[in-house]
């Protein structure tokens, strides 16, 4: 074996605390910054962060003023917020897709015979051929290995959004302390960019999938789609990533009753990404509520529906809005039980679908958009 | 510095204050229990070569885990208002939970016939074309090194962005430390079938070939091993035991179970009766608008609200809640990391 490798400080040879997240290590005797990762110097950018003070203010307005925490600001405490510089890639990806395929569209007609009127569902197969146009999106990606977190995930959406002056980190003064705080990448920008690119055709199928279905409902007239067979091809890809990036995030715990919970803030623009809020008895009366309202309404629909629509899409029509009683009804009442309540003020670029969102997909795609959708469209309007 | 193996370990020696200590032979970085040096035990190679090994740093006590555990069980449907005050910890253990970190990386080509139509004579043919990265994975992702796993933790459970360190020897005194006894091959094979079937999912679906033919080009990877720590936390309340697990790095909790106060099974039981009955009625009145058939609507708001009473029978059915932590429910119905 070769001769190991220890890690002290260039100027006063002291031993470095070193971790494999380690850029810079400041010295502890003498305050020497050590470069670990030599190319950082001029790779890396950095967006400064706002005091303490500032992001404590904000947590304490939040509690003030949120309409829900405001209640119980009496028995709330704030406690010490703790500081994270996470390190980014953003890749700017380019790509369009080619598609075709068979989509059946479902629709009603009021038929009159005599003085009877009916409701009858037909279905009609329509092909389909298309192009999207090359599209240009951004997507973040965090340069460390198998990070899972919502918080991570949405800083980096808020970033594109609200960017701010990003500087060399050479450039940067260290304190001690911050330089402890600050992650080093884990992966090239090489490996980043394959990473964007299979997000952004992920991304371009789902849109094709969207376009086929919309394009097939206006050659019938109106109507819900469903797509029996397809091709889809994602073209002409080119994907370039940003220079390392490192984004402050301040992680804010508050106690009440005895239960912690967190606010995640961005530290340049002082942004409340995500807050964790105490699910309160009203809460869980109105999941309840809903939860009840769902199902009856729904499943009771699902009766009308079999007996009074003719043709052959009577029983998934009853079957669909049945499921979806039964979907929504347990979506509720998990709501009702669950510890924590979460509001975000951002949805995550490039993210998989999540809660209501996922549920509504799965019902719409049993009973068709255009009713699920205005429901549901309905139901989150109102949280 | 001096490394040299001993009894399947390695014994080194530390250059700069000469103590000698012990560490596992999987173990790449290790830092001096009595000077604090740290030191690589192999020429460091370029940074996607390197085959890395490291640990998470504990920065929750036991204490704290109980605290944490505690305060989580109290925002729980249901649990006892005196819940804190009437639990006593009754143990606590620190499990170091070894799991690979891999990268997929999976293209799917799709090679076949596509049909030509010859210039000037207008006779259809058909040329061998390729299509190239018709399908694509790529990710970072993490699988527990252990079966079977010593305490309840998510399969799919991923790390936060920060808190890597190296290896320290006095960590093995600390908790219990598990060595993998996964084969690292394997569990990347399990790990990729789902990658790979959505790689191939995706060239069919762009290709329209004639007498395709998809081909997959692997170039997933082993990147190495961190050791996680969990708290695993039993405590007891009106004389029964109960069971959490808190993640050590960050506070976490990925289960726990917890009392369910006698009054609150009651309305528990009494929340689910309404909820059968409240959507029974309501199907019923939905029904009964648009016809005479009331009583099977009835019924299927009652069986359409099933899924809501089961969750509030089976707490109160049985006492005992359980709260998992699903990595793919964060936001929704558990906390956010």
């Amino acid at each position: 074996m070769a001769e190991p490798q220890a890690y002290r400080c260039g100027r006063c040879g002291a031993p470095l605390e070193v971790t494999p997240e380690t850029i810079v290590a400041v010295c502890s005797y003498c305050g020497y910054p050590n470069w670990l990762v030599e190319e950082a110097k001029e790779n890396i950018m950095i967006v400064p962060s706002l005091p303490e003070k500032d992001i404590m203010g904000v947590a304490r307005k939040r509690i003030e003023t949120d309409p829900d925490l405001r209640k119980l600001a009496a028995e709330i405490t704030l406690g010490k917020p703790q500081l994270i510089y996470i390190p980014f890639y953003f890749v700017k990806t380019q790509g369009g897709a080619v598609y075709e395929g068979k989509v059946e569209v479902t629709y009603t007609v009021t038929e009159r015979r005599g003085n009877q009127t009916r409701i009858v569902r037909k279905r009609r197969v329509v092909d389909v051929k298309g192009e999207i146009k090359p599209v240009t999106r951004t997507y973040p990606i965090v340069a460390r290995r198998a990070v899972s977190g919502m918080s991570v995930r949405v800083i980096g959406s808020h970033y594109l959004r609200k960017p701010s002056g990003a500087k060399l980190l050479e450039q940067h003064r260290w304190t001690r302390s911050e330089a402890t705080r600050v992650l080093s990448a884990e992966f090239t920008r090489a490996t980043a960019e394959l990473m964007a690119i299979d997000k952004h055709c992920n991304y371009l199928r789902e849109m094709a999938v969207r376009e086929m279905k919309s394009r097939a409902v206006a050659m019938v007239g109106h109507g819900s789609a469903k797509v029996l067979s397809r091709h889809i091809r994602c073209t002409a890809r080119k994907a370039e990533a940003s220079d390392l990036t490192l984004l402050p995030l301040w992680i804010t715990p508050y106690y009440y009753r005895g239960t912690t919970y967190r606010f995640y803030i961005a530290g340049w623009d002082k942004a409340v990404l995500l807050a964790e809020e105490p699910m309160t008895a009203a809460h869980r009366i109105k999941y309840y509520a809903l939860a009840a309202a769902s199902s009856g309404v729904l499943g009771g629909a699902a009766v009308p529906a079999l007996l009074y629509l003719e043709g052959r899409g009577a029983f998934g029509a009853a079957a669909a809005l049945f499921m979806g009683g039964f979907l929504l009804n347990y979506y509720f009442a998990r709501k009702m039980l669950s510890p924590v309540r979460v509001e975000s003020s951002e949805a995550p670029v490039g993210g998989e679908g999540e809660g209501l969102g996922s549920v509504a997909e799965k019902v719409s795609g049993l009973l068709g958009e255009d009713v699920v959708g205005g429901l549901l469209g309905e139901i989150s309007g109102g949280r | 510095m001096s490394v040299e193996e001993a009894g399947g370990r390695y014994r080194v020696k530390c250059s700069f204050c000469g103590a000698a200590f012990y560490v596992p032979k999987h173990v790449k970085y290790a830092t001096c229990p009595y000077c604090g040096t740290t030191v690589a035990l192999e020429t460091r190679k370029s940074l996607e070569e390197t085959r890395q090994h490291y640990m998470f740093r504990v920065y929750v006590s036991g204490n704290k885990a109980y605290d944490v555990a505690m305060g989580f069980a109290s925002a729980q449907w249901g649990a006892p208002s005196d819940l804190r005050e009437r639990s006593s910890l009754t143990g606590m253990r620190l499990h170091y939970i070894p799991l690979y970190i891999y990268e997929i990386n999976i293209t799917a080509d799709c090679k076949g016939f596509k049909k030509s139509i010859m210039p000037l004579i207008y006779v259809e043919r058909y040329l061998p074309y390729v299509m190239k990265k018709a399908g694509e994975e790529a990710a970072q992702v993490s699988a527990p090194a252990i079966a079977p796993l010593p305490i309840p933790v998510p399969p799919t459970y991923g790390f936060p962005a920060r808190g890597r360190e190296y290896f320290r020897p006095s960590k093995l005194k600390q908790g219990r430390y598990y060595q993998p006894n996964l084969d690292p091959d394997k569990v990347l094979e399990r790990l990729k079938r789902g990658y790979r079937e959505r790689a191939m999912e995706e060239a069919a679906e762009a290709c329209n070939l004639v007498h395709a033919e998809i081909t997959i080009e692997d170039k997933s990877r082993l990147i190495g091993l961190a050791h996680y720590p969990f708290w695993e936390i039993t405590y007891s309340y009106g004389g029964e035991t109960y069971r959490a697990v808190v993640d050590a790095a960050d506070s976490t909790v990925v289960y726990l179970e917890y009392p369910i106060a006698a009054r609150s099974r009651l309305i528990g039981l009494a929340g689910a009766a309404g909820l059968l009955l409240g959507s029974a009625v309501l199907g019923g009145i939905i029904t009964a608008i648009a016809g005479p058939h009331l009583l099977a609507g009835a019924a299927a708001g009652f069986a359409a609200s099933l899924p809501g009473a089961y969750q509030l029978l089976t707490r109160s059915g049985t006492g005992r809640g359980v709260y998992r932590f699903r990595p793919e429910e964060e936001g929704v119905f558990a906390s956010v990391r």
